[in-house]
């Protein structure tokens, strides 16, 4: 385990994240980034509680129409769902090597790691599209009242869909936020602003897009290998 | 993360020079990460093989595995790897304890949240028998999910008759009516006002005065004269 030394290259212009200061009402850059850092989390909380919702909208429909969710289930395709939660865990990597790039000074890997965060997140997002959500949405496999399936067993079944969809939906959603708070820190790090002396903003949002991979973590067996 | 020493606030000089600023942070090791991913990535297979190895199991041999087991192991398997993408890939291990604190908070909210849902909905087959059961006032002790709530609790079947008129009842059986009649005579004499208050029902200690007219008159059992008059409404109610 080493720790962050900053060096001064002398003669060279200094790169942006070289020259940072820390917002006066801080007493150092390291209080600035710890409460940053705590500011995260506790955001962070709010988003587990939002996402506990639809864990306990599945669990008591679950618990009510155990047939519903088990059909539900096997119309899902479980080697699509490990295929986008590998691309997810490596994503999730990335993003913890590209915040260590940042604090050690390595631009280069500080952006190719987040450029291949982006990419998996993409790819996440077209394996969803296009093996999941489209086909299912077209043969009428949709939530509540779109529903429109012929071939179902299970009168509950648009339940299991509209938890389905939801819960799919808006990691979805937060896929695309967490996607967009890393391209803002992509282009910030062309400018060479993030170094040793400042790298919140890669660890915070970086901690987002844990978060993204928390959520699927437990969304995966719940909705692909539970039956 | 503890900071040099040398790092005071400087009133003067808010902003300081502190070149070192991050210096206790850690930077964690990539081979730590690389070892993490490994994890998680070999945790998804094992997840996706016992889900696999169950259906195979039930499909080749017959054997069905409860589907509770299914949902522990699918659970505890994903609770694992959630807790190393928390510990190393947004480094709680490493940081300061508040945060680790500051998420513990939020997953005891979660549970109070899943666990009283569960709670009520587990219940619920419970509290309907319950419901179902004839309403007798003072209880009749008949309600049929009591047995299986308590346990040990007699499962008396009083034939809608309170409670104290059943005990009543089967003491005349087992003793006769002499020894009852001669028993309560004694407790008479004893106590002198035995027998002579009205039987305590629950609807008596409902205020019987409101704004609401003949809220309280189809359950007041105000036709056995021990009912206070003092409420003009039921003195009408009296009168026919």
């Amino acid at each position: 385990m080493s720790t962050i030394n900053a060096h001064h290259t002398p003669g060279a212009k200094p790169m942006r994240w070289e020259t940072y200061k820390h917002e006066h009402h801080w007493r150092t850059a390291a209080d600035e980034f710890d409460a940053a850092k705590l500011g995260m989390w506790l955001f962070l909380t709010t988003e587990v509680l939002l996402f506990g919702g639809i864990f306990c909208a599945y669990a008591i429909f679950r618990m009510m129409y155990p047939e519903a969710f088990t059909n539900g289930s096997s119309y899902l395709d479980w080697r699509i769902g490990l295929i986008n939660t590998i691309v997810l865990l490596i994503s999730s990597f990335t993003v913890a090597m590209s915040v260590r790039c940042a604090q050690l000074n390595q631009q280069f890997w500080l952006k190719a790691n987040l450029i291949i965060t982006l990419i998996c997140a993409a790819l996440f997002v077209v394996i969803k599209l296009t093996f999941e959500y489209i086909p299912k949405l077209s043969q009428g496999k949709a939530p509540g009242t779109w529903f429109s399936y012929p071939y179902a067993h299970h009168p509950e079944e648009p339940i299991w869909w509209g938890i389905y969809y939801a819960g799919t939906g808006i990691h979805a959603l937060h896929v695309f936020i967490g996607a967009g708070l890393l391209i803002w820190v992509l282009v910030r790090s062309f400018k060479g602003i993030y170094g040793p002396k400042n790298y919140t903003m890669v660890e915070t949002s970086g901690l987002y897009w844990h978060l993204v991979d928390l959520v699927w973590i437990f969304l995966f067996p719940l909705l692909y290998l539970i039956h | 993360m503890s900071h040099d020493a040398t790092a005071q606030f400087n009133p003067l000089d808010p902003h300081g020079h502190h070149d070192h600023d991050h210096e206790g942070h850690i930077v964690v090791d990539w081979k730590i990460l690389l070892g993490i991913l490994m994890a998680l990535l070999f945790f998804t297979l094992l997840t996706v093989s016992a889900a696999n190895f169950e259906k195979w199991i039930a499909a080749e041999f017959d054997v069905v595995i409860p589907n509770w087991v299914n949902v522990m192991v699918a659970m505890s398997i994903a609770t694992v790897k959630a807790t190393l993408v928390c510990a190393f890939f947004m480094q709680l291990f490493y940081d300061k304890f508040l945060n680790t604190v500051i998420m513990l908070f939020c997953l005891l909210a979660l549970g109070l949240f899943l666990g009283f849902s569960a709670l009520d909905l587990g219940g619920r087959g419970r509290v309907n028998d319950f419901i179902a059961a004839p309403i007798v006032l003072g209880g009749n002790s008949e309600t049929a999910g009591m047995q299986s709530v308590l346990g040990s609790v007699p499962n008396k079947k009083t034939n809608l008759l309170t409670q104290i008129e059943f005990a009543k009842q089967t003491y005349i059986e087992e003793h006769g009516q002499e020894a009852w009649d001669q028993h309560n005579a004694e407790l008479e004499a004893k106590h002198g006002h035995h027998g002579s208050h009205p039987v305590s029902d629950a609807n008596r200690s409902i205020p019987t005065h409101g704004i609401t007219p003949d809220l309280y008159s189809t359950t007041e059992p105000n036709h056995d004269g021990h009912t206070s008059h003092d409420d003009p409404a039921h003195d009408e109610d009296d009168g026919h």
